[in-house]
């Protein structure tokens, strides 16, 4: 994931227009605002504000946000004269999508939040003064995805008491992992693996909590895959769920025709390939344009 | 006893990365704000205790200048990863709702 760097490089070689692929949010902004003179502490945290415009602006919209940056300093305001920046609207802005609003981590430092002041200089232009840049050593955010298998998901609701009643039992066998022992040898051999997960999900569902089970609406997707797309292992992990849901025995049950009401025919839905995050790593590196060569083009 | 879903101006849940998710409460007014701080009532114990976590688990930030507080808990599983339900993060607030603030 790059930093400002490939930007400023491009910019000040004369790019007009710029191409990047995964980059810290704020890092084009903060590399157009260093490009014209702007230290490193206001020229990332303007990046940060810009890079969701008026999610820093009341009544939050999607609209354009103007800055306007000098050596120590940033004012902003919206485009829009129906919105307007507060210091509370700014903010905002620095709770979105990262662990904290006074520290931030970027290629090259650190950015300090925690002695800004907000001052709003008009009733709806405001003034944040007192960020601080901290130079550390360089450092490139790697990611990392892999297949984790093939993908098929199943709707199915219930209506029998007699299974809502035994959610939490019922639950743990709709969740159980098969084929682990095949899944981990799998992984190292390359060979097919097959595994079934479902998630349990409900009105009030929590992530990674279990279930209570007193309401009718409980919805039960289940997903099948396996490692190879062509292997009667994958068709069968996906195939499995609706089998297993409708026709699974347990105590008291008297309705033996069907566990559950499919909406849909046929019951289970192909999604093809999945993938997983295997990887979140910080490597250091003296170069902060090697990984990532830049071409130009006249149009 | 007043509950978060009552006084608060917003509660709410997103992804800070694929392994990590964040948890913001934001108040209305600087009123509201001070009684909650003065209460004491949202820390870093009893936030992480409504998810079955531990303190020490926790990025956890009182945030004034957006009356706001904020937690960052690992996610049990990574977003998108087999068994994960809820891809952007965006619907684990609501343990929240419930918390009882003595105001």
């Amino acid at each position: 994931m790059m930093g400002r760097q490939p930007y400023l490089e491009a910019l000040d070689a004369g790019a007009q227009v710029i191409l990047g692929g995964r980059g810290t949010d704020p890092a084009p902004w903060a590399a157009l605002a260093m490009h014209h003179g702007v230290p490193p502490a206001p020229a990332w945290y303007v990046g940060k504000l810009l890079e969701c415009a008026c999610n820093a602006a009341t009544p939050k919209k999607h609209d354009c946000l103007v800055a306007a940056i000098g050596q120590d300093y940033i004012e902003v305001e919206p485009a829009n004269p129906e919105l307007r920046c507060t210091p509370l609207s700014v903010s905002v802005q620095a709770l979105h999508e990262n662990a904290s609003p006074i520290t931030r981590y970027e290629p090259g430092g650190v950015l300090h939040m925690q002695d800004c002041e907000l001052r709003a200089v008009s009733d709806r232009r405001v003034r944040i003064t007192g960020m601080v840049w901290e130079p550390q050593p360089y450092t490139i955010k790697l990611e990392a995805a892999e297949l984790a298998g093939y993908s098929a998901i199943t709707f199915a609701g219930t209506r029998d008491p007699g299974l809502i009643g035994r959610w939490t039992a019922s639950s743990s066998w709709c969740m159980r992992r098969r084929s682990r022992r095949s899944r981990r040898s799998g992984h190292r051999t390359g060979e097919p693996r097959s595994y079934c997960a479902s998630a349990a999900e409900r009105r009030d569902g929590r992530m990674g909590a279990g279930a209570r089970g007193d309401d009718a609406r409980n919805r039960h997707p289940g997903r099948g895959g396996g490692r190879d797309p062509g292997n009667r292992q994958c068709r069968a992990g996906a195939d499995a769920r609706p089998v297993t849901l409708l026709h699974t025995d347990f105590p008291g049950r008297l309705c033996r025709e069907g566990n559950v009401a499919f909406p849909f025919s046929p019951s289970d839905i192909e999604r093809g390939p999945v993938y997983q995050f295997t990887m979140q790593h910080v490597m250091e590196t003296d170069d902060p344009l090697g990984m990532f060569p830049i071409t130009y083009e006249t149009v | 006893m007043v509950k978060i879903k009552d006084v608060a101006k917003a509660c709410k849940s997103k992804n800070a990365s694929p392994f990590e998710l964040t948890l913001d409460i934001m108040f209305e007014d600087e009123e509201t704000f001070a009684r909650v701080r003065a209460a004491r009532c949202i820390t870093p114990e009893r936030v992480p205790a409504c998810y079955r976590i531990q303190p020490q688990d926790v990025l956890f930030t009182e945030y004034p200048p957006a009356l706001a507080y904020k937690a960052t808990i690992m996610r049990r599983i990574p977003s998108g990863a087999v068994g994960d339900t809820d891809i952007y993060g965006a619907q684990q607030h609501a343990p929240l709702l419930e918390l009882e603030l003595p105001i």
